[in-house]
């Protein structure tokens, strides 16, 4: 489904980037990271305007928004879609998924809600690691493992 | 409009508008048509659906054809049905209406019911008849006629008499009103009824799309004229969603056919794409594209511009402009992807093309909104630099190849040539393609358009990254100056988040740019820092590690040196001051232990480092002390009071880690979180809280300041460093000491670290400076100091001492040909070097020697004895030193070797001196005594009466004393005068051989006996004895032994009154005869008061002056007074004498002789 997956810090810093699939010249893990790169600007945008939505008055469904962490599509390009979430500690959790390859092209915004669900459950338990300094790049194996476990599942 | 069947698709735009037939009398209906077509939009007619949906307000427009009986329209035709059908008749003659009308409606009505139509209405027009009002009951008209033949239930309000508005128009009004009304609820009751049918005939269409039969294309057109009857009703929002139905059906479709089989009809969109004209966003119905699909000739970039342009068209009339835009994106994004899914085939660039116009025809539609244009532009953007690419116009690519000039033709060609308008994306795209500078022209204007419109809304890292593409562009163009701007904003930012990858990448390109415009600083620098990207592979990392030797060898060589920072190859890890034992004394060596990690992927030679040493200056120069005085230790040092905080020394710290430098991450700080129980009133808890005590503290932001532009640390220009020099720096973790003389004293603080890789490189941080890690240097001056060799003995003055002059050389250097004059007080003396001779001047030479050496000079010093008796002898050397500005002052005290004490003793008329001498100095010294002399002035002689052995007397501090006794003997004759007396003693050390004088002079004065008084004891009459309490008498006899001029004399009985009671006077005045030596006697009663051996009441003897009494004037004194005589002059002789006094006579005795 998803052809890369990024942990991003609350100072817009990766804390983890996990990509699968071919490396071509125009889908590599560089490529993937520019997207998810450019992602954060969209994503900003819409944490900044769920934020100005909550400001105004008509609030309860301004309010049901802001607690919905999944973001939906950000943006787009020719050959990938990408997804954000956002946790209220403002992890910024970002999912691409390739247009071109068949599973990815007719993935359901539902899916996407529920793979980064789960992303934002495992980067929970990854975080719970007393030995983990928030803010720290996530360098657990199990962590990696199971999150190109959760983009494969889906392909 | 009056056309039987002009086919609405003949119409310009194609309006949809109802369709109502109009049947009976057309001519009467044709006078009627044009207000009835002008008053049917005028108003709105609330429009109730079955099925619970909304009820909306609609405005209607009709248009009237004249009905057909042979044309029948199928119900699934929805555009070309007739949605209501009216029969118009002026008839007032009821015979007629018997004869001939009805006639005429039932074959009407049997038409209707045959082709199932149930929407009619029959118009009957009246012209208005003042007679008819007038009357009270009206007539049967025809209306109730038509009425009572027709009508069955329900349907007695589809026939409407109305008065003819062309003929009575005042009149007419309310019934016109009516007829219109009747009109818009029956065409809308109408309507709701057929949708009702066409919505369920769709329904179970669409529920055959999978059969293999089923064509998408017919579907599509179906449930399009359900769309465009609710775009007629002014349901936009209700017709987009019908063409967004279409929409995803035919996506998932597309979709679909990748995984399964694809449906046959969807071979017609595996076409060859021929066409890739721009979409045209206007509110008409693109008819030639609708005539593809419904002839199945539209490919897929018809199908989607059709559908797109129907789309905005439903967006733009409700006014949603920005929707258009997002739309077009993702339009664009599924179209190229179903494009590769179908596999149409095209030529190359097609797509891009029409992908181009898309974007930029969408951008003159929402131009109001700046949020969207940015994407558009830069998918615009991109694109064309797809085509760009394809047709060869790139800059920096070769000339077109005649194939790619081919493509050029080829996709202007399919671009169509509609307009001419200049401003037209498809001319702009035409000409851009046409040639390259054209082609760079708008490229580069859509670029920054796209850039400049992202920063506008805030997508910051989207323009970064169009700076990228453009930093690509501009290097290609040969303009790389301006590429680099791009590149060096772009990494900038990527930097400061953390995106270390895309950080590195960005450098990849920049060094390319440096590379091409020769800029060898920013060439080598980042080749450094890209060898030192762990990020990078390490043949990438080798590579330009060996760019950066070989330009540093190369290109650097006239250059002095180029900077960067530290932070680039280098990680500083921690750093430390070594402690020095002394402290940090200038001109001695202080060290710094650096540690850093290397990045470089191998060994780099680090031919100078060092490390700036910032001075404090506020700290007032006071503090170094130099020692002048001997009795001061140096070392211990005022710190300097008044400077702050910041600069004092004692803050700061010699050793850090850089890692403690980092702020504390405020998640790990324990959130100090309470849990509360709020209770009610009635002790019943209402809540359970938890809270935080110190939100603030934790949920302060941390990210302020983030979009600072580094200011690249300025490369030291300081006095002070530490340095270091030719130090291998391996990959990984190296440790280095910087080493400093300090040359002058101070605070100093450590701040800018310059590592000079290679002499070419200059790697500088700076992050020491925000450091405390200091330290303080001073100065520890060469020092002088006089003292004695056996510190606890006092200085004795008479006697030689070793003392010694140490020179302590402190942190500095003594040269060669130093020297120290020494210059003692008077009567002090100094010898250097053992056979010397004692002087009051000296010079004595220093060797050079090495920082902290001391050297001992021996001196030996001799203070010459005064014949003085004082008990402190003071004395001062002056020292002369070259590092000293001004003589140094040393006091010295001494204390004299023996004090001397004389008496003068007389016996009779014989004198004698007694002299003792004892030693008072503190520590214990014997001194051996001989030769001891007393010599006289003038005509007195002494005779020696000391022992011959003297030469053996001893005089010890310990207390033991020696004394010395002689007799003076005068010539009688010579009158008695002062007399000058000099005692000199020879003494020395008991272990030494040297012997010294002590002199002590004293005078004499008034030492010549001049009376002699001598007294006698005699019991009283009648008793030999003297008992107590018996008066006896004493005689005194004063006689002259020597000339002198005082003759008057009182003499004064002195008796202690506890042994002795004078009776009668015990003081008179005796007058000396002085031509005969015949004593003068008294005889005086006194009373001894106690038994046993008394010594003799003493007599004193004075001088008497009596009183002035012949010359008053003369003599101010009236009164005799009394001179005493000097303890020579008189000598009582009996002074020691003692008397036996018997106890008193026993009284028993007395009665008895009574």
């Amino acid at each position: 489904m998803a052809v890369c997956v990024a942990v991003i810090g609350k100072d817009n810093s990766p804390l983890y980037i996990g990509g699968i699939g071919t490396d071509s010249s125009t889908d590599n893990e560089l490529s993937r990271q520019w997207l998810v790169h450019t992602a954060l600007d969209a994503l900003e945008e819409r944490l900044v305007s769920s934020n100005t939505n909550a400001g105004n008055a008509p609030a309860n469904a301004a309010r049901t928004d802001l607690r919905d962490l999944y973001l939906g599509l950000l943006y787009s390009t020719d050959t990938h879609k990408i997804y954000g979430y956002v946790t209220n500690t403002r992890i910024k959790l970002v999912l691409v998924t390739s247009s071109t390859s068949p599973s990815g092209s007719n993935i359901r915004d539902a899916e996407v809600r529920t793979a980064l669900r789960r992303l934002h459950a495992l980067y929970a338990d990854a975080i719970c690691n007393p030995f983990h300094l928030p803010g720290d790049q996530i360098t657990s194996s199990k962590f990696d493992k199971q999150v190109k476990n959760l983009m494969l599942n889906n392909v | 409009m009056k056309g039987v069947d002009s086919p609405p698709t003949s119409k310009e735009g194609m309006t949809n508008k109802p369709i109502v037939t109009c049947a009976g009398d057309w001519n009467l209906f044709c006078s009627l048509e044009a207000p009835l077509v002008a008053a049917i939009p005028q108003d709105s007619c609330e429009w109730r659906r079955s099925f619970g949906r909304i009820t909306k307000f609609v405005y209607l427009e009709a248009s009237f054809v004249k009905y057909n009986k042979d044309k029948v329209h199928s119900e699934l035709n929805l555009l070309k049905r007739p949605i209501l059908h009216i029969y118009w008749t002026d008839c007032v003659d009821i015979e007629y209406y018997k004869t001939t009308l009805r006639e005429d409606i039932e074959g009407w009505f049997k038409q209707l019911e045959k082709n199932n139509i149930t929407d009619w209405m029959i118009v009957l027009v009246e012209t208005y008849d003042i007679r008819k009002t007038n009357k009270l009951l009206p007539r049967t008209t025809v209306l109730d006629k038509i009425k009572g033949d027709f009508a069955v239930k329900q349907t007695e309000d589809r026939f409407i008499s109305v008065i003819n508005p062309i003929k009575s128009e005042a009149r007419s009004a309310e019934s016109w009103r009516a007829l219109v009304a009747k009109l818009r609820h029956l065409v809308l009751v109408s309507y709701n009824k057929t949708l009702n049918k066409f919505e369920e005939y769709m329904r179970e269409q669409r529920e055959k799309r999978n059969d293999p039969e089923w064509d998408f294309c017919k579907y599509f057109i179906l449930q399009e004229q359900l769309a465009f009857v609710l775009e007629m009703l002014g349901l936009y929002e209700e017709a987009l969603v019908q063409y967004d139905e279409l929409d995803a059906l035919f996506s998932q479709f597309v979709l679909n056919s990748n995984i399964t089989e694809s449906p046959k009809w969807l071979d017609t969109f595996k076409q060859q794409i021929t066409s890739w004209q721009a979409i045209r966003l206007i509110p008409t119905v693109p008819l030639h594209l609708r005539e593809l699909i419904i002839k199945r000739k539209a490919s897929l970039l018809d199908f989607r511009s059709y559908l797109f342009q129907r789309q905005s068209a439903m967006l733009l009339l409700t006014e949603k402009p920005e929707e258009v835009a997002s739309r077009c994106i993702s339009t664009v994004h599924n179209t190229l992807v179903e494009l590769s899914l179908l596999g149409a085939p095209s030529i190359e660039g097609a797509a891009a093309s029409w992908a181009h116009l898309a974007c930029v025809e969408t951008l003159r539609v929402c131009e109001a909104c700046t949020d969207m244009q940015a994407p558009l532009l830069h998918n615009a953007k991109d694109k064309l630099h797809e085509l760009g690419k394809l047709c060869g116009l790139l800059p920096g690519s070769p000339e077109p190849t005649s194939e790619q000039l081919h493509l050029v033709v080829m996709l202007s060609a399919g671009m169509g040539d509609t307009e001419t308008n200049n401003k037209s994306p498809t001319v702009r795209l035409k000409e851009a393609l046409c040639s390259s500078t054209a082609f760079q022209q708008y490229y580069l204007e859509l670029a920054e358009l796209a850039m400049g419109t992202y920063k506008h809304i805030g997508r910051l890292r989207f323009a970064r990254q169009i700076g990228r593409d453009l930093a690509a562009f501009y290097s290609e163009l040969g303009e790389t100056s301006k590429a680099v701007v791009f590149l060096v904003d772009a990494l900038r930012s990527y930097e400061e988040q953390g995106w270390n990858e895309l950080a590195a990448q960005t450098r990849l390109e920049l060094v390319a740019a440096a590379k091409k415009m020769n800029d060898y600083d920013r060439y080598t620098t980042l080749s450094a820092r890209i060898a030192s990207t762990v990020e990078l592979e390490i043949l990438v990392r080798n590579f330009y590690f060996e760019e950066m030797i070989k330009s540093i060898k190369q290109n650097l060589t006239e250059k002095e040196s180029v900077q960067t920072e530290l932070n680039d190859c280098f990680h500083l890890i921690a750093t430390s001051l070594l402690p020095s034992e002394r402290g940090y004394i200038t001109d001695s060596k202080v060290q710094c232990r650096v540690v850093i990690e290397s990045f470089l992927p191998r060994d780099v030679v680090c031919t100078r480092g060092s490390i700036c040493l910032d001075s404090e200056s506020q700290i007032d120069k006071k503090t170094p002390v130099k020692n002048n005085k001997t009795d001061v230790s140096v070392g211990t040092q005022a710190s300097p009071k008044k400077s702050s905080d910041d600069i004092d020394p004692s803050n700061f710290v010699t050793s850090i880690r850089l890692d403690e430098l980092k702020p504390k991450n405020p998640l790990l700080d324990p959130m100090h979180i309470t849990s509360k129980l709020h209770y009610k009133e009635d002790k019943s808890l209402q809540k359970a809280t938890i809270e935080c005590q110190n939100p603030k503290m934790i949920l302060k932001r941390s990210d302020s300041g983030k979009y600072r532009k580094p200011v690249p640390p300025a490369r030291p220009n300081c006095e002070m460093c530490l340095f270091c020099d030719n130090i291998t720096i391996k990959p990984g973790v190296n440790e280095i000491i910087f080493e400093c003389l300090p040359k002058k004293c101070g605070i100093f603080r450590v701040g800018v670290m310059c590592l000079s890789v290679e002499g070419k490189i200059e790697f500088i941080s700076d992050v020491l400076l925000s450091t405390k890690l200091g330290f303080e240097v001073v100065t520890q001056g060469v020092t002088v100091y006089l003292n004695k060799v056996e510190p606890k003995k006092d200085l004795v003055a008479g006697l030689e001492h070793d003392m010694e002059l140490v020179v302590t050389n402190g942190s500095s250097r003594l040269q060669e040909n130093t020297t120290i004059h020494l210059r003692a007080s008077t009567g002090l003396h100094l010898r250097y070097g053992v056979n010397s001779l004692l002087s009051r001047e000296l010079t004595i030479p220093v060797d050079a020697s090495e920082p902290f050496h001391t050297t001992k000079i021996p001196l030996r010093l001799f203070a010459v004895l005064m014949p003085k008796r004082e008990k402190n002898i003071e004395h001062t050397v002056w020292l002369t030193c070259p590092w000293l500005d001004s003589v140094m002052e040393v006091p010295l005290h001494f204390s004299p070797p023996m004090i001397s004490a004389w008496k003068l003793l007389t016996s009779n008329t014989r004198k004698f001196v007694h002299i003792t001498l004892k030693s008072t100095v503190g520590h214990l010294v014997q001194l051996v005594l001989s030769e001891p002399k007393l010599e006289c002035d003038g005509n007195t002689t002494v005779s020696d009466l000391n022992p011959k052995a003297s030469g053996n007397l001893k005089v010890s501090s310990d207390g033991t004393t020696a004394s010395f006794m002689w007799e003076l003997l005068k010539d009688p004759l010579v009158k008695a005068g002062p007399m000058k007396a000099t005692f000199t003693v020879q003494y020395r050390l008991e272990n030494e051989d040297i012997s010294r004088t002590f002199t002590c002079p004293f005078d004499v004065q008034d030492c010549t006996t001049l009376f002699v008084i001598r007294t006698k004891l005699e019991p009283g009459k009648g008793s030999d004895f003297c008992r107590a309490s018996q008066v006896c008498c004493l005689h005194l006899s004063v006689q002259r032994v020597n000339e002198t001029e005082y003759t008057s004399l009182m003499y004064e009985v002195l008796a202690d009154q506890t042994t002795w009671a004078v009776l009668g006077r015990t003081a008179g005045v005796i007058t000396m005869d002085s031509s005969t030596g015949e004593p003068q006697n008294v005889t005086l009663d006194v009373m001894p008061l106690v038994a046993g051996y008394l010594p003799l009441p003493t007599v004193r003897l004075s001088k008497y002056i009596a009183a002035n009494t012949k010359d008053l004037k003369k003599d101010i004194s009236t009164h005799p007074r009394l001179e005493p005589f000097s303890p020579g002059q008189v000598y009582h002789a009996g002074k020691t004498k003692q008397v036996h006094v018997l106890a008193p006579a026993p009284k028993e005795h007395l009665d008895i002789t009574v």
